[in-house]
């Protein structure tokens, strides 16, 4: 038996990976930003760790139930208010539709070696408006497990986002986060 | 336990009006949000007579029927039963994939409709049954980023206390997938999207009691249905005259007003889930009229527009409604209603 949190997160890792690493070609030269820079080197569920560290990876893209951040004080983000699941509605008969949320953080560490501040900015945009038009995209057909559903894909009304610049004077690193959710019923509930 | 989630409302076809069916793996139960069903008892107040004093001397149960309004998000099993309940011929094709299209129309008698046996458990502390009863009427509704929802009437005969230790509902719970709006496609005329913000289909039926009371009978003779209506309407969002023009003052598309009604009938409402009910086949539900353009002179629903609404701050929409009429042309049905699901047979 599995939990939908982790088909979710499964399906969407993958379709992330697909959409920031495979879809993305290196050869292009023909883009502002060079389409090239924009290839996420990493995708993957949960924290790094450090494994990738981010200077590896350049651009890291993880995948998390809730919101990490809501969980740690002085976390660089001003959507900190609390981003659990909950109970959507219920249905006479025995049915629960749960809001189900998740966040996709990215990373771009980005040197001044290799890009200018524009460039850099740039890049973090475009990573940005992948993911965005990625998971509006997604219909989650097939997710599932033995007694739920995801029965509506992500809510463009539960879609938020932000974009944070920090680092230093040879550095441009910029902090996405976007928040989404999609809704999932529990069939043959007790009530 | 008094919690209303924990109730149960089923229903089973029956095999003729006055044969409640009571076969348990006979009965689909399903889902609603809210809604109530139960005992109509007709309670007459004997006349105000001379020399009978203030208050009234009795009153008397006269006539009982069962009826029941619900509001549910369709799910794509029993929602053949509700559309096979007015609309109550059913073309079955088997895709060989587990998947099966269910084509409803009106078919040879229009007046026809199968009768039902409901069962209402509300919070399962008892059990009533409902016998003769048939659907009244079933609205679908949709707005952009949500599921389709309903609404349904139901009008019956003869309630039943009844004990539920029969019942297993939990193991016949149709609480498959919901069809979703993203998923959907509205093209009026077909291959010309239509940017909808929300909408209705409404199916009805006309069951008359007046003239079903007769003597002897604590309850109706009969269900008849004189007649069905069948209504479209849409808030559309303005983007340009076109459709405008043509149903507000000419379907030819001219600027003068004229006396014709804009008829148009090819058309594509399609909702879809995201689950599917074979590999590369979503379950769906289409709506179609009998599929003729406005140029062929055979379309057989005819539209209408409301005044564009202009509100501050707000897009420019406007509201159209098409109602389906008969076909002129005998060769094409008037409604066919598309379903693909899991389920054999109705």
């Amino acid at each position: 038996m599995t939990g939908i949190h982790k088909e979710i997160l499964d399906y969407v890792e993958d379709a992330l990976h697909q959409t920031l690493i495979e879809d993305v070609s290196w050869l292009d030269t023909s883009d502002t930003p060079k389409t090239g820079d924009t290839k996420a080197g990493w995708v993957m569920v949960g924290q790094s760790q450090g494994d990738p560290d981010i200077d590896e990876a350049r651009i890291l893209v993880t995948v998390h139930e809730n919101d990490p951040g809501t969980f740690h004080t002085g976390s660089l983000t001003s959507l900190s208010n609390s981003w659990y699941d909950r109970v959507y509605f219920t249905e006479v008969g025995g049915v629960v539709t749960m809001r189900r949320r998740f966040t996709v953080k990215a990373r771009c560490l980005l040197e001044s070696t290799a890009e200018t501040v524009g460039e850099a900015r740039n890049i973090a945009a475009t990573i940005r408006a992948r993911i965005e038009r990625a998971l509006l995209g997604l219909t989650f057909t097939g997710v599932s497990t033995d007694n739920e559903y995801v029965s509506m894909p992500v809510l463009p009304r539960g879609l938020y986002g932000e974009i944070y610049q920090s680092g230093g004077p040879e550095a441009y690193d910029f902090h996405i986060k976007v928040r989404f959710e999609v809704l999932s019923t529990i069939r043959s509930v007790t009530l | 336990m008094t919690a209303a989630e924990g109730s149960f409302l089923g229903l089973a076809k029956q095999t003729a009006k006055g044969t409640p069916n009571t076969t348990d793996a006979s009965f689909k139960y399903f889902l609603f949000n809210e809604g109530s069903f139960g005992v109509n008892s007709n309670i007459l107040p004997l006349d105000p007579e001379v020399g009978g004093g203030a208050l009234v001397r009795d009153v008397n149960k006269v006539g009982v029927t069962s009826s029941g309004v619900l509001t549910f998000i369709p799910r794509p099993q029993t929602l053949g039963d509700l559309l096979l309940g007015l609309l109550p011929n059913d073309t079955v094709t088997d895709n060989a994939d587990g998947s099966y299209d269910h084509v409803f129309d009106l078919g040879n008698d229009p007046f026809d409709a199968p009768y039902y046996t409901y069962r209402n458990a509300p919070g399962d502390l008892f059990g009533e049954q409902y016998q003769d009863c048939r659907v009244a009427s079933l609205q679908l509704n949709w707005r952009g980023a949500n599921y389709l929802r309903g609404q349904l009437g139901i009008l019956g005969g003869l309630p039943t206390k009844v004990v539920t230790t029969t019942w297993s509902a939990l193991t016949y719970l149709d609480s498959g997938p919901q069809f979703l709006a993203p998923l959907s496609t509205i093209e009026l005329p077909t291959s010309t999207s239509a940017k909808v913000l929300s909408g209705s289909f409404a199916i009805a039926a006309n069951i008359p009691l007046d003239e079903q009371w007769i003597v002897g009978s604590y309850s109706p003779d009969g269900f008849d249905i004189t007649g069905k209506s069948v209504v479209i309407s849409m808030v559309v969002k303005v983007e340009d005259d076109t459709l405008y023009k043509k149903m507000a003052y000419d379907p030819a598309g001219g600027t003068a007003w004229v006396a014709d009604i804009f008829k148009e009938a090819d058309f594509n409402i399609t909702f879809a889930s995201n689950v599917e009910a074979a590999s590369g086949t979503p379950y769906s539900l289409n709506i179609a009229a009998n599929g003729q353009t406005a140029a062929s002179g055979d379309a057989n629903v005819a539209w209408s527009v409301s005044p564009i609404a202009m509100r501050a701050g707000s897009n420019l929409l406007m509201s159209v409604q098409g109602t389906f009429l008969a076909s002129p042309n005998a060769s094409f049905e008037p409604i066919e209603i598309t379903l693909v699901n899991q389920e054999a047979s109705y």
